[in-house]
């Protein structure tokens, strides 16, 4: 398939090897989701999606301390609150279902998400304005994502611009291209050592008298 | 007292501590300018108690003060402060005499505590090829490898520099440090930016490991330092890979500051000197980051881990030998409030609160 959108011409932090990388997180966490399902045990469609979405949150803010230019803004702890990340310094939101078929409730930004467009736009004026970024999961009948998109939406027609459906990660061919950047320096903390025959010695000024001389 | 010799150096160290001119320390004491500028210069040994007293009251330590010995006063030459060249003398003066009374403290300190021990090389390296080759032969020599270095001020400390953070009231230097029986690297408090003392220690890490010996403070050694601290923070061959895996653009450089925790006017400036921007974008980043207020401020600041040798050995010092920060200020003879300005730290003192006087009606 034929990209059209590269997003990151526009998006300067939105580089492909970050998308797989959380397309691939993404598709990992709901798919031991849908294993995980057990219609057996009465468990419904909506069980199958509450769980989904919650390992999806989850393994994303675990993976944020294995990627520095990945951090989640909103929604870390899970609960009722709109699930924030920013890849690469830029707010994106995930919803199950068609990219062309945005849910009314992600068709807008959050407030969260209006903070580090602004903050995003303070830093880089070139980027695209107006507009939000949502991570579309189209799931198949057994509930695993069979396709992953990146999805820029305009914030006034609430339609997708532009669509960039999200490589496996396995399948790229192209990991070893973006070999793992080098891991910081660890440095242990760095803690004082008492001398063991401290009370033998003496200072300067002990030697030449104590104050109550 | 009169048993003891007094000692004009403490009078001047204390003075310059607290930046008080001879004139105004006079006029508070009630003597005139030359006999105290005697007594400073040893001209006039032993003042009244009395006026012992008074000049301890107003320079903030005990009388005994005056009467110790003064062992290891830091001089201009072995000192090299960050920005030198526009700081004024009685700044320098006054950030000596803390750094004299930082080291009267740690010599208390070092009889109890063992230093970690001084393991910085020193290299003779003055092309910017062979800078580059001395900040990589720390790197290795430290073991810390070729990627960011997330905490530069442990890096110093377990090779034996003591790191302070509490240069105050001195915005005209950014930091300065010390070579001697004690290496130490005092950092200014009144700036705010993390990012800024990382390299401000990576600098005075430079003038260790380049200039050991030297006099520093040309402008010359200023920018070998600081040369220096850019190879040691930013290591060429896996920064320059990083700063090419994307186009230019701010959120890259910003996502390398996250990485790297350093500045962005470092990595810009970086990036100017590996030949990895052009000199015509290089002048409009600067253009860019003046405009946006970045040079003074910038955004995404890295957590910057303070010192922790010099607070782990008071600790240590309080739990183990009961040398609390109060015994601290008593053996040195320094106020619990001229202590606190000296290290920091607070000083927990006997004295019960005072509390307003209840009226009873009957």
């Amino acid at each position: 398939m034929t990209q059209t959108w590269l997003p990151w011409n526009d998006y300067p932090g939105l580089t492909r090897e970050r998308l797989l990388i959380v397309g691939d997180i993404i598709r990992d966490a709901r798919g031991e989701a849908a294993d995980d399902h057990r219609p057996d045990k009465y468990e419904t469609n909506w069980s199958l999606g509450v769980r989904g979405y919650e390992r999806t949150c989850g393994a994303i803010s675990w993976s944020v301390q294995e990627h520095p230019w990945l951090s989640v803004v909103s929604g870390a702890g899970g609960g009722p609150v709109h699930f924030v990340m920013t890849i690469g310094g830029h707010p994106v939101r995930f919803y199950r279902g068609e990219p062309d078929e945005i849910p009314a409730r992600y068709q807008q930004p959050s407030l969260p998400e209006v903070v580090e467009l602004q903050r995003a736009l303070a830093i880089d004026s070139n980027l695209p304005e107006g507009r939000c970024l949502r991570i579309a999961i189209d799931n198949d009948a057994t509930g695993r994502p069979s396709a992953i998109y990146l999805v820029e939406i305009d914030e006034e027609l609430a339609t997708p611009t532009n669509v960039y459906l999200i490589p496996e990660l396995e399948q790229s061919g192209t990991v070893a291209e973006f070999a793992r950047p080098i891991p910081p320096a660890e440095i242990p903390p760095v803690t004082a050592e008492a001398i063991e025959d401290a009370g033998q010695v003496t200072t300067d000024h002990k030697k030449t008298g104590s104050r109550d001389e | 007292m009169s048993d003891r010799e007094f000692v004009g150096a403490r009078l001047q160290l204390a003075r310059s501590f607290n930046q008080v001119t001879l004139t105004k320390l006079a006029e508070t004491v009630s003597v005139s300018f030359g006999l105290l500028g005697h007594y400073e210069n040893g001209l006039r040994k032993q003042p009244a108690d009395d006026l012992v007293a008074a000049l301890a009251r107003a320079l903030k330590v005990e009388p005994r003060f005056f009467f110790e010995p003064l062992p290891d006063v830091w001089q201009e030459a072995e000192c090299s402060f960050r920005r030198r060249a526009a700081t004024p003398e009685g700044v320098k003066k006054r950030a000596r005499a803390h750094g004299t009374l930082i080291g009267l403290v740690v010599r208390e300190l070092a009889n109890h505590v063992r230093f970690p021990e001084y393991r910085i090389p020193s290299i003779e390296a003055r092309s910017l090829d062979e800078i580059e080759q001395a900040a990589e032969t720390c790197r290795l020599n430290w073991e810390l490898g070729f990627g960011p270095i997330p905490h530069v001020g442990r890096v110093a400390e377990r090779n034996g520099v003591i790191l302070v953070q509490r240069l105050r009231h001195a915005d005209k230097i950014d930091a300065f440090s010390r070579r001697g029986p004690f290496s130490v690297v005092v950092l200014n408090t009144a700036r705010t930016s993390t990012s800024r003392w990382i390299f401000d220690i990576a600098h005075e890490l430079g003038h260790f490991v380049l200039h050991d010996g030297l006099a520093t403070g040309s402008k010359e050694t200023e920018e070998q330092a600081n040369y220096f601290a850019a190879a040691f923070l930013l290591s060429p061959k896996a920064f320059a890979r990083e700063f090419r895996s994307r186009q230019f653009s701010w959120t890259l450089v910003f996502d390398l500051k996250r990485r790297w925790f350093v500045s962005a006017s470092a990595i810009i400036r970086r990036a100017y000197n590996l030949g990895l921007l052009d000199p015509i974008l290089y002048r409009r980043c600067y253009q860019h980051m003046s405009v946006q207020g970045w040079l003074k401020s910038e955004p995404y600041e890295p957590e910057f881990a303070g010192p922790e040798w010099l607070p782990s050995a008071f600790q240590l010092a309080a739990k183990r030998f009961n040398l609390t920060a109060a015994a601290l200020c008593d053996r040195l003879y320094l106020t619990p409030e001229m202590f606190s300005d000296v290290t920091g730290l607070p000083v927990a003192t006997d004295r019960p609160a005072i509390t307003k006087p209840r009226i009873v009606k009957r």
